[in-house]
């Protein structure tokens, strides 16, 4: 009854043959970028010399990994990696679907439009720009400052306190993903059946119970998608705003992981080290999205397998 | 009710699609930040055959027999950057090609991406002739990891070179390295050719300055000792309205040691008859703290120091719009480009002397200039890249830097262009000396001569004006500093380096932190004997007795 794998496969590569072809150029971007680098992860198992090459450093087994968890910021590190994420997912994931449930109430579709394209601006804002413009906002003499001051509050200086690190970060996050996120969540509601919401009106459904059983309910399996993404990315948290904004006084709080990695490698030039910290990394990162997975399947009845 | 559910697996599959592919992306986002070193290769063979492609086209273009190609990778200055994006663009190196037919190909990293761009480099094993940066854990390492080759065998090859370094024993000592090695090809800061009295020879380039039109309103002297430095400062916050009287380096300490060594030690590395010290750990640094700390309370410091980025544009901006009324740590050449850049004139930047505790005190602390200059962009190294049958051309062409005529071009450029021969002796045309696009001459000078670099250097070639700022600074910052116990050009010894450079990794983060804490009153300064404890259990010891192994070797050649 069942045939083998390759003969379907084949059967349906010439059945399907465009699809296989637009998907080639993805595929080799994968091999070449995602695939072919794990190679060089070798290094994180060797002392790594430029002059000697990847192949002809010697073998050095556990030794980075052993020097990582004895090092001084080994558990901060790892601490402020989650910290940080957890903020993320924590208020990073409900904006944008608050957002989205928002916009949907919105009757006016100009005022609809317009709101939704000025969401999107930031987003296209480069980052460097983004953090010069968060170290001058927050500076004591800075526009956030001055309306602290005009209330009659105490001017600080945000960003050299390590306590408001995580919370700057997270909030400017949100500012600059918050229109970008929240498209997925407005084509799902776009999706949702208009039928069930003339029903509930005529039951006589305000609002707010319409958005709670029908709009988000319809738009679940999203979330639980996007859900499992943040958590999937959550160790690999770009190392690039991180080190635009931290300084001396914030490293307690905002020296996170990739931070640490670059330091090390491209700046200090320990290139097996910072990849035996780099791998340790993605490990956990593996580890994190099963276990989303699971809980997702539970939560949401959706899995990414 | 079938249509509906179809439209709904739809729009579930096209949000498993793009959160797929999101996923993927994410998924090798991570391997890719240490992997990055490998891949990033793929750009940097890209450079390379762009300059072998050179090679061809400009052999066809040179007359038979000269057309060598050499690779040369060195970081372009901020103010470079103004005149020009790659060295070709400057007349003197035109003037070099014309003369030796030989063309260079200009590797430059983008300006502050340095020290990343020679470790992927490196990393990646893509080396062009010649490197104009230092191997982070020393020459020796380099040679030993097979990246740099030592001149040795090559000093055949650099008959001018080996003349200066014949000529004078202290030279023949800072072009050795540990292991006994020539690295190189170094910038030379000859006696002679530092002003009439030598005046220059052992210049600091870097001190602290004043607005002293500020001085002069207030009816103030220029600051000596410490307790001068806040009366001014306070008189600069409570009189003239500046948010930052003092402008401080982000790390809460001047590199120069500028006000720590009035206490009698240094910001870092320093030695005391030959012994090498620390000075975060010594006592002497606990004053420093603890005056930071009164002044950073006293609102006499930018509150936003720390989180204020260290670049001298930002500090221009400072100090000519009256938010601060004097710098911990400026340069001489620096000084005079703040001045041009107050509007109509109505403001004026002079550096003062180095702070000290008691009036008359003698400082042995400071910035200074070896005979041999230190510093990336000053040291050139032939790379292991350069073929054997090569060896010779690249070094003929890289000696030619130091004959009379090319030393000539680069302190001065082109004669009839950018100088004229008066009385003997060189005067700048308008070109330098008052650039018809009102550039600077620390701009200007990137472009009609070689601002600094690996040549023989001449500090007094520069227009007169220039050459009276700069003293001007220079003899100030001298009067009371004879930088003995700063540490001379020495390397930690290769079998140690390894383990040098990561205790002072961790050194490094810990002390930034707790050198703010301390300054910015976040840490009781009764916590200093703690931080002292905690550096010793970091390694600093180890560190201290490896940067003495180095000094002791340097002192014995």
């Amino acid at each position: 009854m069942k045939t083998g794998l390759l003969p379907r496969l084949g059967r349906d590569m010439r059945r399907n043959w465009p699809l296989y072809l637009l998907a080639v150029p993805m595929i080799l971007f994968y091999l070449i970028f995602c695939y072919g680098p794990i190679y060089g992860q070798i290094i994180a198992f060797k002392d790594f010399s430029p002059g000697l090459g990847i192949m002809g450093s010697p073998w050095v087994g556990l030794k980075h990994f052993e020097a990582f968890f004895q090092s001084r910021t080994c558990w901060a590190l790892i601490r402020n990696t989650f910290m940080i994420n957890l903020y993320a997912l924590a208020f990073g994931l409900p904006a944008p679907i608050i957002f989205a449930l928002l916009l949907n109430e919105l009757r006016n579709p100009l005022f609809k439009r317009t709101v939704q394209t000025v969401s999107y601006m930031p987003y296209f804002i480069s980052l460097v720009v983004v953090c010069g413009m968060i170290l001058e906002f927050t500076r004591q003499d800075g526009v956030v400052n001055d309306l602290i001051a005009l209330f009659g509050g105490r001017r600080t200086s945000f960003m050299l306190d390590p306590g408001w690190f995580r919370p700057i970060y997270t909030i400017t996050d949100i500012w600059q993903g918050l229109g970008w996120g929240s498209i997925i969540y407005i084509a799902a509601i776009t999706n949702i059946d208009q039928g069930l919401y003339e029903a509930a009106t005529i039951d006589g459904a305000g609002r707010w119970r319409k958005m709670w059983h029908i709009t988000l309910p319809g738009i679940r399996e999203t979330i639980a998608i996007v859900y499992i993404m943040k958590v999937g990315q959550m160790m690999s948290l770009g190392f690039e705003k991180i080190i635009l904004l931290y300084n001396g006084m914030t490293y307690e709080t905002a020296d996170v992981i990739s931070s640490y990695v670059y330091r090390m490698g491209l700046m200090q030039m320990n290139f097996s080290y910072s990849s035996a910290v780099g791998l340790l990394n993605s490990v956990i990162n593996l580890v994190l999205l099963v276990i989303a997975n699971k809980v997702s399947k539970r939560l949401f009845e959706v899995g990414m397998w | 009710m079938t249509k509906r559910n179809s439209k709904r697996k739809s729009i579930a599959l096209l949000a498993c699609l793009a959160c797929a592919a999101s996923l993927a992306l994410s998924a090798c986002s991570t391997p890719s930040s240490e992997s990055s070193a490998l891949s990033s290769s793929s750009s940097a063979p890209s450079s390379s055959s762009s300059a072998a492609s050179q090679e061809d086209s400009s052999s066809q273009a040179e007359p038979a027999g000269t057309g060598e190609t050499i690779s040369y990778w060195v970081p372009l200055h901020s103010n470079a950057a103004q005149v020009l994006t790659d060295w070709n663009d400057n007349e003197c190196f035109q003037e070099l090609e014309r003369q030796t037919g030989v063309h260079v190909n200009f590797i430059h990293p983008p300006v502050g991406q340095e020290l990343e761009q020679y470790n992927l480099m490196v990393a990646s094993q893509e080396l062009p002739d010649i490197i104009s940066y230092d191997y982070p854990s020393g020459a020796d390492s380099a040679i030993d990891e097979n990246i740099y080759r030592p001149l040795d065998d090559l000093m055949e090859y650099s008959p001018n070179m080996q003349a200066i370094i014949d000529s004078n024993p202290e030279i023949r000592k800072q072009m050795t390295t540990t292991n006994g090695h020539i690295w190189g090809w170094g910038q030379f800061n000859l006696p002679e050719n530092q002003g009439d009295k030598g005046q220059y020879s052992i210049s600091p380039w870097a001190g602290p300055a004043v607005r002293a039109d500020w001085l002069e309103e207030l009816k103030l002297d220029a600051p000596e000792t410490i307790d001068d430095w806040h009366t001014m400062l306070v008189a600069f916050r409570d009189q003239k309205g500046a948010t930052a009287p003092l402008i401080l380096p982000k790390s809460g300490r001047s590199g120069q040691s500028i006000f720590v060594s009035a206490f009698g030690v240094g910001a870092g590395f320093y030695q005391e008859d030959g012994k090498v010290k620390f000075g975060p750990m010594e006592p002497g640094f606990k004053d420093y703290l603890a005056l930071m700390n009164q002044w950073y309370s006293e609102g006499l410091l930018d509150p936003d120091f720390a989180a204020t980025a260290s670049d001298s544009n930002f500090y221009a901006e400072y100090l000519t719009t009256g938010k601060a009324g004097s710098i911990t740590e400026t340069y001489q050449d620096i000084v005079p480009l703040y001045n041009s850049l107050f509007e109509g004139g109505e403001g004026k930047v002079a550096a003062v002397p180095y702070p000290v505790k008691n009036k008359g005190d003698q400082l042995h602390l400071g910035s200074l200039s070896p005979i041999v200059e230190t510093g990336n962009g000053r040291r050139d190294y032939l790379t292991t890249a350069v073929s054997d049958d090569r060896l010779e051309a690249v070094c003929r062409w890289r000696d030619n830097w130091y004959t009379e005529e090319s030393t000539m071009l680069f302190n001065y450029g082109i004669e009839g262009r950018s100088y004229n021969m008066e009385d003997g002796r060189p005067v700048y045309t308008d070109l330098i000396a008052n650039n018809p696009d009102g550039l600077d001459y620390a701009v200007s000078s990137w472009k009609y001569k070689l601002f600094c670099g690996p040549y023989i250097y001449n500090a007094f070639a520069m227009p007169d004006p220039q050459i009276e700022a700069s003293w001007a600074s220079i003899s100030t910052w001298i009067s009371n500093n004879d930088r003995t116990d700063q540490m001379p050009p020495s390397e930690v010894p290769v079998e140690n380096a390894k383990e040098y450079s990561g205790i002072m990794t961790e050194v490094n983060t810990y002390q930034d932190q707790m050198i703010l804490s301390f300054i910015m009153g976040m840490e009781p300064l009764d916590n200093f004997d703690a931080f002292v404890e905690e550096l010793k259990k970091l390694g600093i010891e180890k560190a201290i007795e490896y940067q003495q192994k180095g000094l002791d070797t340097y002192n014995s050649h």
